[in-house]
C-alpha cells in the first residue's frame, strides 16, 4: 500500500518525470497559462511563430486524423449520415463542459465503436464527463469503462473505483448501473468547468482551435502556392519565418498608425510599389518586402525599450517602498496617538481626584453647605443652591459642570431642597443625633447629591432606613420617666405600635410616641391618606393631664459645626412635637 | 484526493517572473504562504491537549514508556515501535507538524478536468498543509477503516488494542464527514478550503497581472 500524505493541496503543477521527453510536454504544457510567460516573451520572436505555424498545422492535421477516425466508426456502424450531427455535438459539447474536442472524439469513436448507438452514446459521454470530472479519472478510461460495461463487462468499472460494490457491479443491469453513476456525479463536469482550471482549460481550447483553424489556412495557403500539399512540412519553415516577418511588420505599422502616422505609411508602401513599378519589378512583392523588412526591425528589442523596462522596474520598486515606510509611519503615528490617549486618560483621573479631594477642604464650600441647613427664604435657598452649584462646576469637568448648572438654573434645587427637608427632619425628630446620623450615613455611603434626581435620593434612603439605620430617642420627661422605646426601631414601626395599644393600656405616667414625620410612605412614613378606620382615637386631653409639659434633651455629640445648627435642630424638633399633640409652650424651651 | 488549483507550468512561469523582476517570484511565493496560513492556524486549533477515553483515562500516554518494571524489562516482543514518535502524545510537537509546504509530491495520475497530460507528467503540490507528524497523522485517521489499519501489525499484549483504540477515538472525537474523513486538518479545510482556493486564485490572478504589464 502506497505512503499517503495527510495533506491538503491548495496548488499544484505538472512535473515531468524525466528529460526525456521534455520538448514534447513542454509543447502542450506551454499551451495553458505557463505558456503565457514564453510567449509573452517571446511574442515578437520569429522563432516562436514559426513554431507556431509548425504546431498549428500538426495540430490541424491531428484533428483530421481523429475527425476522419469517427466518420469511419460511425459508416461501420449505419450511423455515417450523422457524421455532421457528431461534429457539431463535439462542438458544442467542448464549450459547454471546457474539455478538448482532441480528447472528445476519441471518446466518444470509441463508444460508436462498442456499438452503442448515435444518441445512447451522445448521452454516456456526457456520463462520462461528469464520472471524470467528478473522480478524477481519465475520461478516456471511464469511456473503455462505460462501453466494456455496455457489453456485459464491469471489470474496467470496478478498476475506476466509482463507489460501486462488487454486488452492485455483479448484480445490477447496465441502466442500473448507469442510474447509479449518474446520480452519484451527476452535475461535476459543469462544476468543474466554473472552477479557475475550467476557465484555464476554456482559453486553452479556445487557442487550439484558432490553431487548428490557422494550420487549417497554412495548408490551404501551400496548396495554393505549391499546388500541392506534398512536401508540405519542408516547404513550411521557409513560409512560414516570412509569413511571420509580415505579421510582426503589420502589427508594428498599426501600432505606429495610433499615433497618426498611418497615412504616411501608406504613402510610403505606395512609393515602393510605384518604384518596383518604374523599375519593372512586381509591385506587390516590393509592398510585401516593405512589410517584412518592417517586422525584422519590430523583431529586436532596442536598448531604449530596455532601459524603460528596466526604469519602470525601479519606480514601481520605489513606490513599494515608499508606500512601506508611508505605512510604518502610519503605525508609529497611531502608537503615538493611543499613548497621548492614555496618557490624557492618567492625567484626568488623577485631576479628578484632585479635584475631590479640594472640594472637601474647600471652606467656601463647606460654609455654602452649612449655610443651606439655615432656615433661609425660598428665594434665598434657590440662589444659594445656585453659588453651590456653581462652585461645585469649579471642581468637574466641562460635561458634569453643564448638567449642575443646567439643573441649577431649571429649579431643580426645589427639589434638592425636599431631601435636605427630609434629612433635617429626620434629624430634628429625635430619631438621630446628629454625629450618630452622619457617622450612620457616612459608613452606608449613601453618595447622596443635591443634583441627584429626588425619586433616586428617596430610594436610597428608604433603603437607608428600612432595617440599617438605627433610630435613638432620646426624649426625657419632666416627670422622671425615660424613655427610650423606639430603639433600633423604625420610626414608623415605632408610631404604629404605639398607636395600636389601646388608651386603656398606657399606665404609668406619660407615653411619648415619636413624633410625626411627613415623610412619604414609600420610605417609612405614614401613608398619605387614612380611612377613619386606620385613623388612631386617643384622648388628647388624657395624655395632656398625664404629661402636662416636656422636655426635650438634645444631646450633642459634638459634630453640630455651629450654634444656629443647634438652634434650627431644636425648633425643628419643637415644631415636629407640637404636630404630634403634646402641649409645648415656647415660653418653656 | 483534491488538485486545488492547477498551474502547469507553474515552475516556467516563477522563472519567467525571475526573469522580468525576481522580487516578483518571491512575492508570489510569500502571498500564497500567507493564502495557506489560516487553514494551518484553524486545523492546530482542533489539535487536543490530551487524548482521554469518556471516564478520563489517557488513551495516549504523554510519557514514553520506560519499560523498566519487573513485567517489561524482559519483553522486548510486545514493545511499541518508535515510542518516541507514536506512543507520547505531544500537542505541541503535532501542532507544529502542520505546516505548509511547497514542494511536496502527491502520488496520483496527472489529469486536468478530465483531461490527460501525458504519462510523463505527474501532478505533483507546488504548495500544501499538511499533518506532518506519525502522531498527527494517526489522529487524524484512526478509525477511517476499522479493522485494517492495524491488522496483523499490532505488537500489544492487548491483541484488540488497535481497534479499542480506534472505537475510543471514534467515541470522543468523531471524525469529520467531508469530502475527507478527518479530526485535524480535513475537520479544518471542509470549510476553509473553498476561501483558500479562491484566495490562492486571486493570488496568481493579481501576479499574473502584474508580470503580464511587465512589472
Amino acid at each position: 500500500m502506497a505512503q499517503r500524505d495527510v495533506a491538503i493541496n491548495l496548488l499544484t503543477k505538472l512535473q515531468d518525470k524525466g528529460f526525456k521527453d521534455l520538448e514534447k510536454s513542454t509543447k502542450k504544457s506551454n499551451k495553458i497559462l505557463g505558456g503565457l510567460g514564453k510567449k509573452l516573451l517571446a511574442v515578437f520572436s520569429v522563432t516562436a511563430i514559426t513554431a507556431y505555424g509548425k504546431a498549428s498545422v500538426k495540430a490541424f492535421l491531428d484533428e483530421e486524423k481523429a475527425v476522419r477516425r469517427l466518420n469511419i466508426a460511425l459508416e461501420n456502424t449505419a450511423q455515417g449520415f450523422k457524421a455532421l450531427a457528431a461534429e457539431d455535438f463535439i462542438g458544442n459539447l467542448q464549450r459547454t463542459a471546457r474539455v478538448a474536442d482532441d480528447e472528445l472524439r476519441p471518446a466518444f469513436t470509441t463508444l460508436i465503436n462498442a456499438g452503442i448507438d448515435f444518441e445512447q452514446s451522445q448521452k454516456l459521454l456526457k456520463t462520462a464527463l461528469d464520472v471524470s470530472a467528478g473522480s478524477g479519472k481519465d475520461l478516456q478510461a471511464v469511456t473503455v469503462g462505460l462501453s466494456r460495461a455496455f457489453n456485459g463487462n464491469n471489470t474496467a468499472l470496478s478498476r475506476l473505483n466509482l463507489g460501486l460494490t462488487k454486488a452492485q457491479l455483479k448484480a445490477a443491469s447496465f441502466d442500473d448501473i448507469i442510474a447509479l453513476v449518474t446520480a452519484k456525479f451527476a452535475g461535476q463536469a459543469d462544476a468543474a468547468a466554473q472552477t479557475y482550471a475550467g476557465r484555464l482549460a476554456a482559453i486553452n481550447i479556445a487557442a487550439d482551435e484558432a490553431s487548428e483553424t490557422i494550420g487549417q489556412g497554412l495548408i490551404k495557403a501551400l496548396d495554393l502556392a505549391t499546388g500541392s500539399s506534398v512536401g508540405a512540412e519542408t516547404a513550411l519553415a521557409g513560409v512560414s519565418t516570412k509569413l511571420s516577418e509580415i505579421f510582426v511588420g503589420v502589427g508594428a505599422i498599426v501600432g505606429e498608425a495610433r499615433s497618426g502616422g498611418l497615412p504616411g505609411y501608406f504613402n510610403l508602401v505606395k512609393e515602393a510599389a510605384q518604384a518596383a513599378v518604374r523599375n519593372g519589378l512586381n509591385p506587390f512583392a516590393a509592398a510585401l518586402d516593405f512589410f517584412t523588412g518592417k517586422g525584422k526591425d519590430a523583431l529586436s528589442v532596442t536598448p531604449t525599450q530596455l532601459e524603460l523596462v528596466k526604469k519602470s522596474i525601479e519606480a514601481q520598486k520605489r513606490a513599494a517602498e515608499l508606500q512601506r515606510i508611508i505605512a510604518e509611519l502610519n503605525k508609529k503615528v497611531e502608537i503615538e496617538r493611543k499613548k497621548a490617549e492614555a496618557a490624557k486618560k492618567r492625567s484626568d483621573a488623577v485631576e479628578k481626584l484632585r479635584k475631590t479631594i479640594q472640594f472637601k477642604f474647600d471652606i467656601e464650600a463647606i460654609n455654602q453647605q452649612a449655610a443651606l441647613r439655615r432656615n433661609l427664604s425660598s428665594s434665598d435657598k434657590d440662589r444659594l443652591l445656585q453659588l453651590i452649584a456653581l462652585k461645585n462646576s469649579d471642581y468637574q469637568d466641562d460635561e458634569e459642570a453643564i448638567k449642575t448648572l443646567t439643573r441649577a438654573t431649571k429649579g431643580r434645587y426645589d427639589e434638592a431642597m425636599a431631601l435636605e427637608q427630609m434629612y433635617a427632619l429626620l434629624k430634628a425628630a429625635g430619631f438621630a443625633s446628629d454625629k450618630l446620623a452622619i457617622e450612620e450615613l457616612t459608613k452606608l455611603d449613601p453618595k447622596i447629591k443635591f443634583t441627584d434626581n429626588l425619586d433616586d435620593i428617596r430610594k436610597q434612603l428608604a433603603a437607608i432606613i428600612s432595617g440599617k439605620y438605627t433610630v435613638f430617642v432620646d426624649v426625657v420627661t419632666r416627670g422622671a420617666v425615660s424613655i427610650s422605646a423606639g430603639a433600633a426601631r423604625g420610626p414608623a414601626e415605632v408610631r404604629m405600635a404605639d398607636e395600636r395599644r389601646a388608651p386603656s393600656e398606657v399606665v404609668g405616667g406619660p407615653t411619648l410616641r415619636p413624633p410625626s414625620i411627613n415623610l412619604p410612605a414609600e420610605i417609612g412614613g405614614e401613608p398619605a391618606l387614612r380611612t377613619p378606620s386606620q385613623r388612631p382615637s386617643f384622648d388628647v386631653e388624657d395624655i395632656r393631664g398625664r404629661a402636662p409639659s416636656l422636655n426635650v434633651n438634645v444631646n450633642v455629640g459634638g459634630s453640630v459645626i455651629a450654634q444656629n445648627d443647634l438652634v434650627q435642630t431644636i425648633t425643628d424638633a419643637v415644631y415636629q412635637s407640637q404636630r404630634t399633640g403634646n402641649p409645648l409652650l415656647l415660653s418653656e424651651i | 484526493m483534491e488538485s486545488g488549483v492547477l498551474v502547469p507550468d507553474l515552475d516556467k512561469l516563477r522563472k519567467d517572473l525571475k526573469k522580468v523582476d525576481p522580487q516578483l517570484s518571491k512575492d508570489m511565493a510569500k502571498a500564497l504562504t500567507a493564502a495557506a496560513k489560516p487553514l494551518v492556524t484553524k486545523a492546530r486549533t482542533f489539535v487536543p491537549s490530551d487524548i482521554r477515553s469518556g471516564s478520563g483515562k489517557f488513551i495516549w500516554q504523554q510519557d514514553a514508556p520506560t519499560y523498566t518494571s519487573p513485567a517489561w524489562i524482559n519483553d522486548t516482543e510486545h514493545r511499541g515501535r518508535d515510542a518516541a514518535n507514536r506512543w507520547v502524545w505531544n500537542p505541541n510537537d503535532v501542532q507544529k507538524g502542520i505546516k505548509i509546504e511547497r514542494q511536496g509530491l502527491v502520488r496520483r495520475s496527472a489529469t486536468f478536468g478530465g483531461r490527460v497530460f501525458g504519462k510523463q507528467l505527474k501532478q505533483v503540490a507546488a504548495l500544501r498543509v499538511i499533518n506532518k507528524t506519525a502522531a498527527g497523522a494517526i489522529f487524524e485517521l484512526a478509525g477511517l477503516n476499522p479493522g485494517n489499519a492495524t491488522k496483523d501489525k499490532s505488537r500489544s499484549r492487548n491483541p484488540r488494542a488497535g481497534e479499542d483504540f480506534e472505537a475510543v477515538l471514534n467515541r470522543q472525537y468523531a471524525i469529520t464527514q467531508g469530502r475527507k474523513k478527518g479530526r485535524v486538518l480535513y475537520k479544518a479545510a471542509q470549510d476553509s478550503v473553498p476561501a483558500i482556493t479562491k484566495e490562492v486564485e486571486q493570488v496568481l490572478t493579481r501576479f499574473l497581472g502584474r508580470f503580464a504589464r511587465g512589472l
